[in-house]
């Protein structure tokens, strides 16, 4: 049984989401990106507009043997100058369609329950760069990895 | 006929339950509340830069808490601060959700990389999320203990 965890969960999300077409038709988020889109944090010379992706706020929950994991996805999207902002907003708005009633059985069930934030920031005064659009997105999701599935207790199999 | 005891209406039954709720809240959110200021004042755990580095205190003297209220459907209790810029900026929500520091830049000043790239780097301590998440369980306990001495309190009025 693989048993690949976080790492993998997040690079398959951030592939689904650069891919993902949205249903109206229109750019992906790969193409709006240039396929700039992270896990954890972007590099500090990058080029804009890119995106980062992370889980925050993991833990356990539920009964289901202690296998299932709650937390937040978060997606973070930069643009600059200020006029990307159509730009990651864009991105932002087939996001919400890609985690629309999102469920996977990649890396153990993983489904992408509510959007529980989407914040447009005002860009700070200085020293905060003002030219910079800023995006971001947060899903709640309940995730039954398979390395902690693995331990779940079947008959004449204790762990 | 017999007068019934131990009998309490529904009306005052939710009034009840109300109080005890409210109670409840401030109960848990004093818990996350005391250790987000508790972050502010700790070496290292507070913003960086300014007046709202933790050697300051900036930010751990301004932190809120709201009384409990509706929102969205809920009842809850809002944790935050009222710390503002003199410009009515809120830095603390740009270092919560993260920011690009022109001042802490060395990316490069040409004309090309102004336009496209970072002139500065993207800064973030996040406090408030973190002490949510770290105080859940206690914060759950405080509730229900609260909850639970409310109502046993005979706080719950009798129709008699």
């Amino acid at each position: 049984m693989p048993t690949d965890g976080t790492t993998a969960q997040l690079t398959a999300l951030i592939a689904y989401l650069l891919a993902f077409a949205p249903r109206g038709g229109g750019p992906t988020i790969g193409a709006t990106l240039g396929g700039r889109l992270w896990a954890i944090r972007a590099p500090d010379d990058a080029v804009y507009p890119h995106g980062t992706l992370r889980f925050t706020g993991g833990g356990q929950a539920g009964d289901d043997s202690g296998s299932r994991k709650e937390g937040r996805i978060e997606l973070k999207l930069l643009g600059r100058p200020l006029k990307q902002s159509i730009a990651v907003e864009y991105a932002a708005d087939v996001a919400e369609q890609a985690f629309l009633k999102y469920s996977t059985n990649e890396h153990g069930l993983l489904d992408v329950r509510a959007l529980v934030l989407r914040e447009t920031l005002e860009p700070p005064p200085f020293p905060g760069d003002r030219s910079v659009a800023h995006v971001h997105a947060v899903w709640a999701y309940s995730w039954w990895p398979n390395y902690r599935t693995q331990y779940a207790i079947v008959v004449g199999d204790a762990p | 006929m017999a007068k019934r005891t131990g009998y309490t209406p529904n009306a005052a039954r939710g009034a009840a339950l109300r109080r005890a709720t409210d109670a409840g809240l401030v109960a848990a959110a004093n818990i996350v509340t005391r250790s987000v200021k508790l972050r502010f004042r700790e070496r290292d755990q507070g913003y960086t830069t300014g007046d709202y580095a933790h050697t300051m205190g900036g930010v751990a003297s301004t932190i809120t808490q709201s009384e409990p209220h509706d929102a969205e459907g809920v009842r809850r209790v809002t944790i935050g601060t009222n710390k503002r810029s003199p410009e009515g900026y809120s830095y603390p929500l740009a270092w919560e959700l993260g920011h690009v520091n022109v001042a802490m830049g060395d990316q490069g000043n040409d004309a090309s990389s102004l336009a496209t790239r970072s002139v500065g780097s993207f800064q973030r301590v996040e406090t408030f999320r973190p002490a949510l998440d770290e105080n859940r369980d206690l914060a759950r306990a405080a509730f229900a203990r609260t909850v639970k001495r409310f109502l046993r309190q005979g706080a719950l009025p009798s129709a008699d």
